[in-house]
Protein backbone atom coordinates (compact mmCIF):
# COMPACT_ATOMS: atom_id res chain seq x y z
CA UNK A 1 0.00 0.00 0.00
CA UNK A 2 1.47 3.56 -0.89
CA UNK A 3 0.39 6.76 1.10
CA UNK A 4 -0.26 9.82 0.02
CA UNK A 5 0.07 13.18 1.91
CA UNK A 6 -4.11 12.79 2.37
CA UNK A 7 -3.92 10.20 3.84
CA UNK A 8 -1.00 10.90 6.02
CA UNK A 9 -2.66 13.99 6.69
CA UNK A 10 -5.20 12.43 8.17
CA UNK A 11 -3.70 9.82 9.82
CA UNK A 12 -1.68 13.38 11.73
CA UNK A 13 -4.98 15.01 12.58
CA UNK A 14 -6.95 11.86 14.22
CA UNK A 15 -9.36 11.38 11.29
CA UNK A 16 -8.27 7.73 10.05
CA UNK A 17 -10.09 4.85 11.76
CA UNK A 18 -8.19 2.42 14.10
CA UNK A 19 -7.47 -0.14 11.54
CA UNK A 20 -6.29 2.10 8.81
CA UNK A 21 -4.11 3.24 11.14
CA UNK A 22 -2.33 0.83 12.64
CA UNK A 23 -1.84 -0.58 9.04
CA UNK A 24 -0.16 2.96 8.66
CA UNK A 25 2.09 2.38 11.87
CA UNK A 26 3.35 -0.59 11.00
CA UNK A 27 4.45 0.75 7.75
CA UNK A 28 6.11 3.71 9.23
CA UNK A 29 7.81 1.30 11.14
CA UNK A 30 9.46 -0.42 8.47
CA UNK A 31 9.39 2.74 6.14
CA UNK A 32 12.20 5.42 7.14
CA UNK A 33 11.28 7.67 4.30
CA UNK A 34 7.26 7.98 4.68
CA UNK A 35 8.19 7.91 8.87
CA UNK A 36 10.32 11.06 7.98
CA UNK A 37 7.66 12.66 5.34
CA UNK A 38 4.71 12.38 8.11
CA UNK A 39 7.55 13.80 11.17
CA UNK A 40 7.72 16.99 8.66
CA UNK A 41 4.29 17.43 8.60
CA UNK A 42 3.97 16.92 12.19
CA UNK A 43 6.79 19.82 12.71
CA UNK A 44 5.05 22.02 10.78
CA UNK A 45 1.86 21.62 12.05
CA UNK A 46 3.26 22.19 15.58
CA UNK A 47 4.78 25.26 14.32
CA UNK A 48 2.30 26.78 12.77
CA UNK A 49 0.40 26.67 15.90
CA UNK A 50 3.15 28.17 17.85
CA UNK A 51 3.50 31.15 15.21
CA UNK A 52 -0.62 31.61 15.73
CA UNK A 53 -0.19 31.09 19.63
CA UNK A 54 0.36 34.39 20.87
CA UNK A 55 -2.62 35.68 19.32
CA UNK A 56 -5.01 34.39 22.04
CA UNK A 57 -2.51 35.91 25.16
CA UNK A 58 -2.78 39.18 23.84
CA UNK A 59 -5.25 41.44 25.28
CA UNK A 60 -8.33 41.82 23.99
CA UNK A 61 -8.92 45.09 21.54
CA UNK A 62 -11.44 46.91 24.02
CA UNK A 63 -13.92 47.91 20.58
CA UNK A 64 -14.33 44.22 19.89
CA UNK A 65 -15.39 43.77 23.12
CA UNK A 66 -17.52 46.98 22.53
CA UNK A 67 -19.39 45.34 19.84
CA UNK A 68 -19.84 42.35 21.04
CA UNK A 69 -21.62 43.76 24.21
CA UNK A 70 -23.12 46.64 21.99
CA UNK A 71 -24.44 45.51 18.82
CA UNK A 72 -27.73 45.15 18.40
CA UNK A 73 -29.51 42.14 17.92
CA UNK A 74 -32.35 40.89 15.76
CA UNK A 75 -33.74 38.80 18.79
CA UNK A 76 -37.29 39.59 19.43
CA UNK A 77 -37.71 40.84 22.83
CA UNK A 78 -40.11 39.25 25.33
CA UNK A 79 -43.71 40.67 24.74
CA UNK A 80 -43.80 42.02 28.84
CA UNK A 81 -40.64 42.90 30.58
CA UNK A 82 -41.23 44.03 34.06
CA UNK A 83 -39.53 46.98 35.56
CA UNK A 84 -37.21 46.76 38.27
CA UNK A 85 -38.68 48.93 40.31
CA UNK A 86 -42.18 47.58 40.06
CA UNK A 87 -40.34 43.66 39.94
CA UNK A 88 -42.66 41.04 41.48
CA UNK A 89 -45.39 43.71 42.20
CA UNK A 90 -48.59 41.90 43.12
CA UNK A 91 -51.61 44.38 44.65
CA UNK A 92 -52.08 41.66 47.04
CA UNK A 93 -49.11 42.52 49.23
CA UNK A 94 -50.24 45.90 49.46
CA UNK A 95 -53.56 45.35 50.50
CA UNK A 96 -53.26 45.79 54.14
CA UNK A 97 -50.78 46.91 56.31
CA UNK A 98 -48.64 50.16 56.67
CA UNK A 99 -45.54 48.09 54.94
CA UNK A 100 -47.64 47.51 51.95
CA UNK A 101 -49.44 51.44 51.76
CA UNK A 102 -45.16 52.40 51.69
CA UNK A 103 -44.50 50.37 48.78
CA UNK A 104 -47.65 51.79 47.54
CA UNK A 105 -46.60 55.02 47.83
CA UNK A 106 -43.26 54.52 46.61
CA UNK A 107 -44.75 52.69 43.34
CA UNK A 108 -47.16 55.84 42.58
CA UNK A 109 -44.27 58.63 43.64
CA UNK A 110 -41.83 56.60 40.91
CA UNK A 111 -44.88 56.29 38.19
CA UNK A 112 -45.69 58.93 35.67
CA UNK A 113 -49.22 59.24 35.95
CA UNK A 114 -51.15 58.01 39.08
CA UNK A 115 -53.94 55.74 38.09
CA UNK A 116 -54.35 54.03 41.12
CA UNK A 117 -55.41 54.90 44.61
CA UNK A 118 -56.43 53.36 47.99
CA UNK A 119 -60.07 53.44 48.93
CA UNK A 120 -61.50 54.10 52.06
CA UNK A 121 -61.34 50.55 53.04
CA UNK A 122 -57.78 50.41 51.69
CA UNK A 123 -58.29 48.55 48.32
CA UNK A 124 -56.52 49.49 45.72
CA UNK A 125 -58.80 50.91 42.93
CA UNK A 126 -58.42 52.57 39.58
CA UNK A 127 -58.19 56.41 39.16
CA UNK A 128 -58.44 58.51 36.45
CA UNK A 129 -57.90 57.55 33.38
CA UNK A 130 -57.40 54.08 33.85
CA UNK A 131 -61.28 54.41 36.01
CA UNK A 132 -62.74 56.29 32.87
CA UNK A 133 -61.27 53.46 30.13
CA UNK A 134 -62.60 50.88 32.40
CA UNK A 135 -66.41 52.42 32.78
CA UNK A 136 -66.82 53.60 29.37
CA UNK A 137 -63.78 51.83 26.72
CA UNK A 138 -64.81 48.38 24.65
CA UNK A 139 -62.23 45.97 23.74
CA UNK A 140 -64.10 46.31 20.15
CA UNK A 141 -63.38 49.97 19.58
CA UNK A 142 -59.55 50.24 21.33
CA UNK A 143 -58.46 53.49 21.36
CA UNK A 144 -56.54 55.91 23.88
CA UNK A 145 -54.05 55.17 26.30
CA UNK A 146 -55.87 52.06 28.17
CA UNK A 147 -56.06 48.86 26.43
CA UNK A 148 -59.32 46.90 27.65
CA UNK A 149 -58.88 42.59 27.01
CA UNK A 150 -61.37 40.57 28.24
CA UNK A 151 -64.90 41.66 30.26
CA UNK A 152 -66.89 39.42 31.95
CA UNK A 153 -68.70 38.32 35.21
CA UNK A 154 -67.43 37.03 37.51
CA UNK A 155 -68.84 34.26 40.31
CA UNK A 156 -69.70 36.43 42.88
CA UNK A 157 -71.61 38.98 40.24
CA UNK A 158 -69.10 41.84 40.14
CA UNK A 159 -67.97 42.65 36.47
CA UNK A 160 -64.34 42.44 35.90
CA UNK A 161 -62.51 43.73 32.99
CA UNK A 162 -58.57 43.05 32.17
CA UNK A 163 -56.35 46.20 31.24
CA UNK A 164 -52.92 47.07 30.04
CA UNK A 165 -52.60 50.77 30.11
CA UNK A 166 -49.92 52.60 28.04
CA UNK A 167 -46.12 52.77 29.29
CA UNK A 168 -46.61 56.80 29.74
CA UNK A 169 -49.19 55.80 32.17
CA UNK A 170 -47.72 53.49 34.69
CA UNK A 171 -47.85 50.76 32.18
CA UNK A 172 -49.49 48.55 34.26
CA UNK A 173 -51.43 45.22 33.09
CA UNK A 174 -53.87 43.89 35.58
CA UNK A 175 -57.55 42.54 36.14
CA UNK A 176 -60.10 45.16 38.24
CA UNK A 177 -63.89 43.87 39.18
CA UNK A 178 -66.51 46.78 39.84
CA UNK A 179 -66.91 46.64 43.94
CA UNK A 180 -69.03 49.13 45.35
CA UNK A 181 -69.40 51.65 42.54
CA UNK A 182 -65.38 51.96 42.02
CA UNK A 183 -63.25 49.19 39.61
CA UNK A 184 -61.23 47.40 42.68
CA UNK A 185 -57.74 46.22 41.06
CA UNK A 186 -57.72 42.92 41.51
CA UNK A 187 -53.83 42.05 40.04
CA UNK A 188 -51.91 43.89 38.24
CA UNK A 189 -48.35 43.84 37.53
CA UNK A 190 -46.23 46.59 36.03
CA UNK A 191 -45.02 46.10 31.88
CA UNK A 192 -43.16 48.19 29.13
CA UNK A 193 -46.95 49.31 28.38
CA UNK A 194 -47.79 49.30 25.09
CA UNK A 195 -44.70 51.38 24.23
CA UNK A 196 -44.75 52.69 20.59
CA UNK A 197 -43.57 49.49 18.08
CA UNK A 198 -41.30 47.88 20.02
CA UNK A 199 -43.46 45.80 21.36
CA UNK A 200 -45.48 42.80 20.45
CA UNK A 201 -49.50 43.01 20.59
CA UNK A 202 -50.10 43.87 24.30
CA UNK A 203 -52.58 40.75 24.26
CA UNK A 204 -49.79 38.41 23.78
CA UNK A 205 -48.30 39.14 26.82
CA UNK A 206 -51.04 39.55 28.99
CA UNK A 207 -48.85 38.24 32.59
CA UNK A 208 -49.54 35.11 33.84
CA UNK A 209 -51.07 36.70 37.37
CA UNK A 210 -53.83 38.46 35.02
CA UNK A 211 -54.80 35.13 33.41
CA UNK A 212 -54.53 33.61 36.27
CA UNK A 213 -56.73 35.91 38.23
CA UNK A 214 -59.20 35.89 35.04
CA UNK A 215 -59.15 31.73 35.49
CA UNK A 216 -60.34 32.03 38.96
CA UNK A 217 -62.99 34.77 38.48
CA UNK A 218 -64.63 33.81 35.60
CA UNK A 219 -67.81 32.25 35.52
CA UNK A 220 -69.16 31.17 32.04
CA UNK A 221 -67.57 32.63 29.15
CA UNK A 222 -66.60 36.53 28.70
CA UNK A 223 -68.51 38.84 27.09
CA UNK A 224 -68.70 39.18 23.42
CA UNK A 225 -68.72 42.17 21.47
CA UNK A 226 -72.55 43.20 21.87
CA UNK A 227 -72.63 41.96 25.64
CA UNK A 228 -69.94 44.30 26.54
CA UNK A 229 -71.13 46.99 24.54
CA UNK A 230 -74.86 46.50 26.72
CA UNK A 231 -73.14 45.99 29.72
CA UNK A 232 -71.20 49.28 29.33
CA UNK A 233 -74.38 50.51 28.35
CA UNK A 234 -76.17 49.30 31.33
CA UNK A 235 -73.63 51.05 33.74
CA UNK A 236 -72.30 47.84 34.47
CA UNK A 237 -75.12 47.12 37.09
CA UNK B 1 -30.73 43.62 31.30
CA UNK B 2 -33.62 41.41 30.37
CA UNK B 3 -31.62 41.33 26.83
CA UNK B 4 -32.47 37.78 25.68
CA UNK B 5 -28.79 37.89 23.93
CA UNK B 6 -26.98 37.85 27.03
CA UNK B 7 -26.22 34.43 26.86
CA UNK B 8 -24.83 34.40 23.76
CA UNK B 9 -22.92 37.56 24.12
CA UNK B 10 -20.86 36.33 27.16
CA UNK B 11 -19.81 33.41 24.92
CA UNK B 12 -18.65 35.43 22.31
CA UNK B 13 -16.15 37.04 24.82
CA UNK B 14 -14.89 34.10 25.68
CA UNK B 15 -14.41 33.30 21.99
CA UNK B 16 -12.98 36.61 20.73
CA UNK B 17 -9.05 35.45 21.35
CA UNK B 18 -9.33 32.26 19.03
CA UNK B 19 -11.95 34.22 16.80
CA UNK B 20 -9.10 36.73 16.79
CA UNK B 21 -6.24 33.89 15.76
CA UNK B 22 -8.69 32.38 13.63
CA UNK B 23 -8.70 35.97 11.06
CA UNK B 24 -5.06 36.59 11.97
CA UNK B 25 -4.51 33.23 10.12
CA UNK B 26 -6.55 34.80 7.12
CA UNK B 27 -5.54 37.85 6.47
CA UNK B 28 -2.00 38.16 8.02
CA UNK B 29 -1.61 41.26 9.69
CA UNK B 30 -2.78 42.36 13.29
CA UNK B 31 -4.74 45.25 12.00
CA UNK B 32 -7.19 43.80 9.00
CA UNK B 33 -7.82 40.62 11.32
CA UNK B 34 -9.06 42.50 14.01
CA UNK B 35 -11.60 44.70 11.50
CA UNK B 36 -12.27 41.03 10.37
CA UNK B 37 -13.63 40.28 13.42
CA UNK B 38 -15.32 43.41 14.64
CA UNK B 39 -17.69 43.22 11.39
CA UNK B 40 -17.95 39.71 11.93
CA UNK B 41 -18.95 40.20 15.65
CA UNK B 42 -21.60 42.70 14.33
CA UNK B 43 -22.94 40.60 11.52
CA UNK B 44 -23.40 37.93 13.68
CA UNK B 45 -25.34 39.70 16.42
CA UNK B 46 -27.36 41.67 13.96
CA UNK B 47 -28.56 38.13 12.44
CA UNK B 48 -28.41 36.72 15.81
CA UNK B 49 -32.01 34.65 15.40
CA UNK B 50 -30.16 33.00 12.58
CA UNK B 51 -28.21 31.07 14.90
CA UNK B 52 -29.69 27.69 15.79
CA UNK B 53 -29.48 27.48 19.73
CA UNK B 54 -27.73 23.72 20.21
CA UNK B 55 -25.51 24.14 17.38
CA UNK B 56 -21.77 25.63 17.87
CA UNK B 57 -21.06 28.81 18.29
CA UNK B 58 -17.66 29.08 17.23
CA UNK B 59 -18.70 27.33 14.18
CA UNK B 60 -21.67 29.62 13.19
CA UNK B 61 -18.71 32.30 13.98
CA UNK B 62 -15.70 31.20 12.09
CA UNK B 63 -18.15 30.69 8.92
CA UNK B 64 -19.67 34.29 9.00
CA UNK B 65 -15.71 35.58 9.62
CA UNK B 66 -14.84 33.03 6.61
CA UNK B 67 -17.44 34.62 4.04
CA UNK B 68 -16.71 38.17 4.97
CA UNK B 69 -12.81 37.62 3.92
CA UNK B 70 -13.97 35.37 1.11
CA UNK B 71 -16.29 38.36 -0.17
CA UNK B 72 -13.73 41.51 0.36
CA UNK B 73 -10.67 38.87 -1.03
CA UNK B 74 -13.19 38.89 -4.38
CA UNK B 75 -13.85 42.69 -4.30
CA UNK B 76 -10.47 43.18 -3.82
CA UNK B 77 -9.41 40.80 -6.91
CA UNK B 78 -12.49 42.73 -9.04
CA UNK B 79 -10.70 46.19 -8.08
CA UNK B 80 -7.32 44.98 -8.67
CA UNK B 81 -8.13 43.58 -12.40
CA UNK B 82 -9.76 46.94 -12.85
CA UNK B 83 -7.30 49.22 -12.20
CA UNK B 84 -4.20 47.00 -11.83
CA UNK B 85 -2.56 48.76 -9.27
CA UNK B 86 -1.89 45.60 -6.94
CA UNK B 87 -4.13 46.51 -4.61
CA UNK B 88 -4.69 43.25 -3.79
CA UNK B 89 -1.55 42.73 -2.12
CA UNK B 90 -1.86 45.33 0.09
CA UNK B 91 -5.47 44.60 1.54
CA UNK B 92 -4.84 40.80 2.07
CA UNK B 93 -2.39 42.05 4.15
CA UNK B 94 -1.69 38.47 2.81
CA UNK B 95 1.56 39.40 1.36
CA UNK B 96 3.61 38.12 3.26
CA UNK B 97 5.57 41.37 4.06
CA UNK B 98 3.23 42.54 5.87
CA UNK B 99 2.25 39.92 8.01
CA UNK B 100 5.70 39.39 9.05
CA UNK B 101 6.86 42.67 9.38
CA UNK B 102 3.47 42.80 12.42
CA UNK B 103 5.19 39.75 13.31
CA UNK B 104 8.35 38.90 12.56
CA UNK B 105 7.99 35.43 14.95
CA UNK B 106 5.67 33.88 12.41
CA UNK B 107 8.44 34.30 9.74
CA UNK B 108 9.08 31.50 7.39
CA UNK B 109 5.70 30.07 8.35
CA UNK B 110 3.90 33.37 8.25
CA UNK B 111 5.18 34.42 4.57
CA UNK B 112 3.86 30.35 2.91
CA UNK B 113 0.56 30.79 4.83
CA UNK B 114 0.23 34.68 3.18
CA UNK B 115 1.28 32.59 0.07
CA UNK B 116 -1.26 29.72 0.03
CA UNK B 117 -4.46 30.24 -2.10
CA UNK B 118 -7.43 32.07 0.21
CA UNK B 119 -9.30 28.27 -0.20
CA UNK B 120 -6.16 26.62 1.11
CA UNK B 121 -5.32 28.88 3.86
CA UNK B 122 -8.99 28.38 5.27
CA UNK B 123 -8.54 24.72 5.21
CA UNK B 124 -5.19 25.02 7.58
CA UNK B 125 -6.43 27.11 9.52
CA UNK B 126 -9.60 25.23 10.41
CA UNK B 127 -7.74 22.02 11.24
CA UNK B 128 -4.05 22.52 11.90
CA UNK B 129 -4.58 25.94 13.78
CA UNK B 130 -8.16 25.68 15.58
CA UNK B 131 -7.75 21.97 16.06
CA UNK B 132 -11.52 21.81 14.17
CA UNK B 133 -12.59 17.94 12.87
CA UNK B 134 -12.57 17.37 9.76
CA UNK B 135 -16.20 17.67 9.88
CA UNK B 136 -16.54 20.47 11.63
CA UNK B 137 -14.41 22.81 9.33
CA UNK B 138 -16.08 21.33 6.03
CA UNK B 139 -19.24 22.76 7.90
CA UNK B 140 -17.23 25.83 8.46
CA UNK B 141 -16.39 26.57 4.77
CA UNK B 142 -19.66 25.31 3.26
CA UNK B 143 -17.82 22.26 1.31
CA UNK B 144 -18.05 18.24 1.33
CA UNK B 145 -15.37 16.91 3.38
CA UNK B 146 -13.56 15.74 0.13
CA UNK B 147 -13.02 18.60 -0.90
CA UNK B 148 -12.13 20.47 2.54
CA UNK B 149 -9.24 17.18 2.99
CA UNK B 150 -7.72 18.02 -0.53
CA UNK B 151 -7.15 21.57 0.22
CA UNK B 152 -6.11 21.13 3.47
CA UNK B 153 -3.48 18.27 1.70
CA UNK B 154 -2.54 20.80 -0.59
CA UNK B 155 -1.88 23.70 1.90
CA UNK B 156 -0.35 21.60 3.95
CA UNK B 157 1.94 20.36 1.50
CA UNK B 158 3.24 23.96 0.69
CA UNK B 159 3.89 24.46 4.44
CA UNK B 160 6.00 21.58 4.43
CA UNK B 161 7.98 23.00 1.80
CA UNK B 162 8.63 25.79 3.40
CA UNK B 163 9.41 25.19 6.50
CA UNK B 164 11.63 22.48 5.58
CA UNK B 165 12.98 23.86 2.20
CA UNK B 166 15.34 26.34 4.48
CA UNK B 167 15.34 30.00 4.60
CA UNK B 168 13.96 31.58 1.92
Amino acid sequence: MTYDDEMLGRYIDGEMDGRAAAALETALSRDPELAARVAEMRVMAMELRGAFAEVLSEDVPERLRAAVLSTPTDLVRPAVKRRSWFAGWRVPAFASGVAGAAGLALGLAVAPASVLALDDGGHLVARGALASALEGGLASEPGGATAIGVSFRSKDGAWCRSFETAADQAGLAGLACTSGGSWRIETAEATTGRARGDYAQASAGMPDAVRNAIAARIAGEPLDAAGERAARDGGWK
Amino acid sequence: MNDPADALRQEMLALLPRLRRFARSLAGNPADADDLVQDTVERALKRLSTFETGTRLDSWMYRIAQNIWIDRRRAAKVRDAVSGDGELEHIAGAGGEAAAEAHVEVGRLGRAMAALPDEQRAAVALVLIEGMSYRDASAVLGVPQGTLTSRLARGRAALVQAVMGGPT
